[in-house]
């Protein structure tokens, strides 16, 4: 254990002709909620992406949890502790709360399909052990009373919320957050706030959020990227208050 | 009274045909996002692989599934070599040209290895007519709707029941989502082809007798099975049945009652309605989450 | 610049070469046939006829003074663009001197407007009477033109078969409206009726509801006219599993083994007629049939037969006017000779068009068809 959950050094994407990141650092140690800030196009979903495993880097050393994330499929990844949830909030729109949460766990289950089809003693383990466990997210992420709505037809706030759970499901040790609250009303700002405190104990968070009051409230400490690369990483008032980074908001992100 | 009975056998026999194509290629637009313009050529090969196993000995019943296999097998092995490496994740523009140029590749070795002249499939249905009530229906159509009934209905089933069926619904709804649930998106998009191609080979044996196997037998059927999956919505495995009950029920109708030579356009005329009434198509969701 | 002086070296090398050579340079034809496509057997079957032709004239010396003849192959895939862009091919970058191009009628058509004025152009197989009614000096057919062959037939089906009602069923093409409309006038010369015309598109997979359709019309004669094999035996097939028609017939000159085969038995005793039958042979013809069957293993048919009397017809022509380009002096040896064949003597009518000394009346039978008839085309 070196007591960091993520270690990236150097860190470099090039789209094409396009530089995404310019070597970025980052050491996040384990158990803090970490911000990711910075206007738009400056790099933070692609380096989120880097993290997970989902996109290869094209320069530099990510450890995430350990892992050389660049190294493995992107589901092993997510299999071995990582969640996150997308900027574009994506669900499992056709099914209800409880298939969505159900679709995250059969990586864990363990039974055959001859046990699944003849209802099996191991089979209904599993079963069980879902239905516990889901009923425990669904409890903490406020979506109890909703477990047989389709996932379409919950309000976008909610929405967020189900993308939660659904990582939930598979204990991620780490949670990668990309703009949860985008979108959010101030209530359920202020939820949603309350339920990443929550969920916050025994894992480390990592959000990327435009909304500073979020920030500031929940992050001890934030990494501010501009154009791919890092400008500077403090607590969250003194990162605000850094020139550069006044400069960059002012110049590009007046509207947001 | 009795043409209209006819003609609505002759419709709900031919939907069953329709869905069997169609649903092929929307399992494989829905969870691999790529429009599969080689699905006639893998028609073309269920029929010709019935034709060769038959050929070597064995009866068309059993001729069916080993074909299937083969067509899988063909299907596997270029889905390891090129579909793999050339198209996931690279959108719809990439896959119309890769596709087209397997399909283009599989109807050339279909001339050099077995001819281009049509060859009869040969089947115990044959040209067997059953007469019900003085209603003529053939053999080999009712085993095929018979046979397209049974499949989808075992696949729906599948997809609900098993694990890897709910997968390919969670992939379809949403693959990133799905891969950061541990769901292991490669494996499920390679079934998915997989299980796609398998259907184009099964209604290629099943229809193989009824239209002869040709290199290009494929084309008119795809042509027909897209506007299926269109009107129904792409991706929308329920919708692919629906559109090809509607498009099977009303080419029927309308070729008895209406005009034969504008049939062809009804369909595109209903895919225009729909997409304009409800642009996802019958049962299509109404915006399909990309990446 | 290293690439562009060696093109020019090569360039300057073919000057030099070429009027050394010429004595013994091929006489290159280009050969324009569906070799992919759902004819392709046509293409086939006619890339056999044509090579057999090549191979004796080339194995009786050649023409003009010994120079081989030299088949050039282009595939029109069964479309109208692709012929054009075959024959276009062919004329430029392979500069062949004479076309050979003609299975349907709408993808020649379109070819015959590119070579018009510009290449000898023969057409061996497709039947439209627009083709060589456009006043195409250089532009000549070996097959007879559908109102000609449709004549014949119709008046046989109406007068010979004497029905009560026809009901007709066929693609919607610009050749079969031409023949529909011959249908119309001979039948409505007669007591006969036409109880329905049903034309469909090209992409239709089903015909049982069309049969359906024409069956209860009460009519007792189908009438189908369709030149696409597969479709033709499917489209039996359906007629046969609903019940079949009293009288039934096919279009001319459409009916092959490459239907009748996968037909697996539904169009035995379908009538229907063509310029060729290889039943009953003598002379000539029974040689070239002995020819074909013994180097190809199987018979010839009608499309083998007319493609190989076009490169005959061609290589005789370039001969005898002692030039392969000059095409005004190739086409009057053309009308000014009669060419024998294997069918018999063929002549050339201003329009460029061949008349066959006969016609046949086919009736399906097993896996091929029988003669049933014989008319003297006069
Ligand atoms: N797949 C891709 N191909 C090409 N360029 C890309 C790709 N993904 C991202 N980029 C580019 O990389 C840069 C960083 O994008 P990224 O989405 O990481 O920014 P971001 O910081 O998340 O912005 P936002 O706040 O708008 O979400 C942008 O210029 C973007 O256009
Ligand atoms: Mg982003």
């Amino acid at each position: 254990m070196t007591g960091w959950a993520v270690e990236a050094a150097g860190v470099e994407k090039r789209y094409g002709g396009v530089t995404a990141l310019k070597g970025v650092d980052l050491r996040i140690p384990e158990g803090a909620i970490h911000g990711l800030i910075g206007p738009n196009g400056a790099g933070k979903s692609t380096l989120f992406d880097i993290l997970c495993g989902i996109t290869k880097p094209s320069g530099g050393r990510v450890s995430v949890l350990g892992m050389d994330v660049a190294a493995l499929p992107a589901h092993h990844v997510a299999r071995r502790g990582v969640g996150r949830t997308f900027q574009r909030t994506a669900t499992f729109r056709d099914s209800t709360v409880r298939e969505n949460l159900l679709f995250a766990s059969y990586g864990r289950m363990r039974h055959s399909v001859l046990q699944r089809m003849a209802r099996a003693p191991a089979w209904r383990e599993d079963m069980a052990a879902f239905e516990t466990r889901a009923d425990a997210v669904l409890e903490t992420c406020g979506l109890a009373h909703l477990s047989d709505q389709p996932a379409a037809a919950l309000a976008y706030g909610t929405q967020r919320r189900l993308a939660v759970a659904v990582m939930l499901m598979n204990d991620p040790k780490i949670l990668f957050l990309d703009e949860p609250v985008a979108g959010m009303n101030d209530a359920e700002t202020a939820e949603f706030i309350a339920l990443v405190r929550d969920i916050a104990r025994g894992r480390t968070i990592v959000i990327v959020e435009h909304d500073m009051a979020a920030i500031g409230a929940l992050c001890s400490e934030v990494l501010v990227m501009v154009d791919g690369a890092q400008v500077v990483s403090d607590t969250p008032e003194r990162a605000l208050a850094h020139p550069d980074v006044v400069a960059a908001y002012l110049g590009t992100d007046a509207d947001d | 009274m009795d043409l209209l009975i006819q003609t609505l056998i002759n419709g709900l026999i031919l939907g069953a045909g329709y869905a069997l194509v169609a649903v092929g290629l929307t399992v494989i637009f829905g969870t691999l996002h790529i429009v599969n313009f080689a699905h006639g050529a893998f028609f073309a090969l269920g029929a010709y692989a019935t034709l060769l196993i038959e050929r070597a000995g064995a009866p068309y019943l059993l001729a069916i599934p080993l074909a299937v296999l083969c067509v899988a097998a063909i299907g596997f092995a270029l889905e390891a070599t090129i579909v793999r490496r050339a198209l996931y994740d690279q959108g719809e523009h990439g896959s119309i040209i890769v596709t087209f140029a397997i399909s283009q590749a599989i109807v050339a070795a279909i001339i050099l290895v077995v001819g281009p002249d049509p060859l009869p499939v040969p089947s115990p249905f044959g040209q067997t007519a059953v007469s019900v009530g003085g209603f003529f229906l053939s053999a080999q159509r009712i085993f095929i709707a018979a046979a397209s009934v049974a499949v989808l209905a075992g696949f729906a089933l599948w997809l609900r029941r098993s694990v890897k069926g709910q997968q390919i619904l969670a992939v379809s709804q949403n693959a990133r989502g799905a891969l950061y649930s541990g769901i292991n998106v490669p494996l499920i998009r390679s079934l998915s082809f997989l299980l796609g191609i398998a259907a184009a080979g099964l209604a290629g044996a099943l229809m193989g007798p009824m239209i002869s196997a040709f290199p290009t037998m494929g084309d008119a059927n795809v042509i027909v099975a897209f506007t299926v999956v269109i009107l129904g919505g792409l991706g929308s495995i329920g919708g692919a049945m629906l559109g090809a009950l509607v498009i099977g029920l009303g080419n029927a109708l309308f070729e008895t009652y209406v005009s034969v030579s504008w049939t062809p356009a009804l369909g595109w005329v209903l895919v225009i309605l729909v997409l304009l009434l409800r642009p996802q198509g019958l049962m299509g969701r109404a915006q399909l989450d990309r990446h | 610049m290293k690439l562009r002086a060696k093109a020019a070296l090569a360039a300057l090398a073919v000057l030099v070469a070429t009027p050394a050579a010429q004595a013994a340079d091929p006489v290159k034809i280009g050969m324009v046939l569906p070799l992919t496509g759902p004819t392709a057997g046509y293409g086939k079957d006619g890339k056999l006829g044509a090579d057999m032709a090549a191979a004796e004239i080339n194995a009786a010396g050649g023409i003009l003074d010994g120079r081989e003849i030299e088949l050039v192959y282009e595939d029109e895939k069964g479309a109208p663009q692709d012929g054009v862009a075959a024959v276009q091919k062919l004329m430029t970058r392979e500069r062949v001197q004479a076309i050979i191009a003609g299975m349907n009628s709408s993808i020649t058509l379109a070819e015959s407007a590119i070579t018009k004025n510009r290449i000898l152009h023969v057409n061996p197989a497709a039947q439209a009477d627009a083709i060589t009614a456009q006043g195409s000096p250089w532009l000549f057919q070996i097959n007879n033109t559908a109102s000609t062959n449709a004549t014949i037939f119709h008046t046989y089906l109406t007068e010979q078969m004497a029905p009560k009602a026809i009901a007709v069923m066929g693609e919607n093409t610009e050749f079969n409206k031409a023949v529909l409309e011959n249908l119309r006038e001979i039948v409505g010369e007669s007591s006969v009726e036409l109880a329905e015309i049903a034309t469909y598109d090209g992409a239709t997979t089903d015909f049982t509801s069309i049969i359906t359709r024409l069956k209860s019309t009460g009519a007792d004669m189908i009438y189908v006219i369709d030149a696409y094999p597969a479709r033709t035996a499917q489209i039996w097939k359906q007629i046969r599993q609903q019940g079949g028609f009293p009288m039934e017939a096919h279009a001319v000159g459409t009916v092959q083994r490459s239907a009748i085969v996968p037909a697996e038995g539904a169009m035995e005793g379908v009538i229907t007629a063509d310029i060729f039958i290889a039943e009953g042979a003598t002379g000539d013809m029974a040689r070239f049939i002995d020819r074909f069957t013994e180097q190809n293993g199987v018979a010839p048919n009608k499309v083998s037969l007319v493609v190989y009397e076009a490169v005959k017809v061609v290589a005789g022509a370039m001969d005898k006017a002692g030039s392969a380009d000059d095409y005004a002096l190739i086409s009057d040896t053309l009308r000014g000779n009669v060419w024998t064949t294997p069918r018999g003597a063929l002549s050339f009518d201003d329009n460029g068009r061949a008349k066959a000394p006969y016609f046949y009346i086919h009736k399906v039978t097993g896996e091929d068809v029988g003669l049933l008839d014989t008319f003297e085309v006069e």
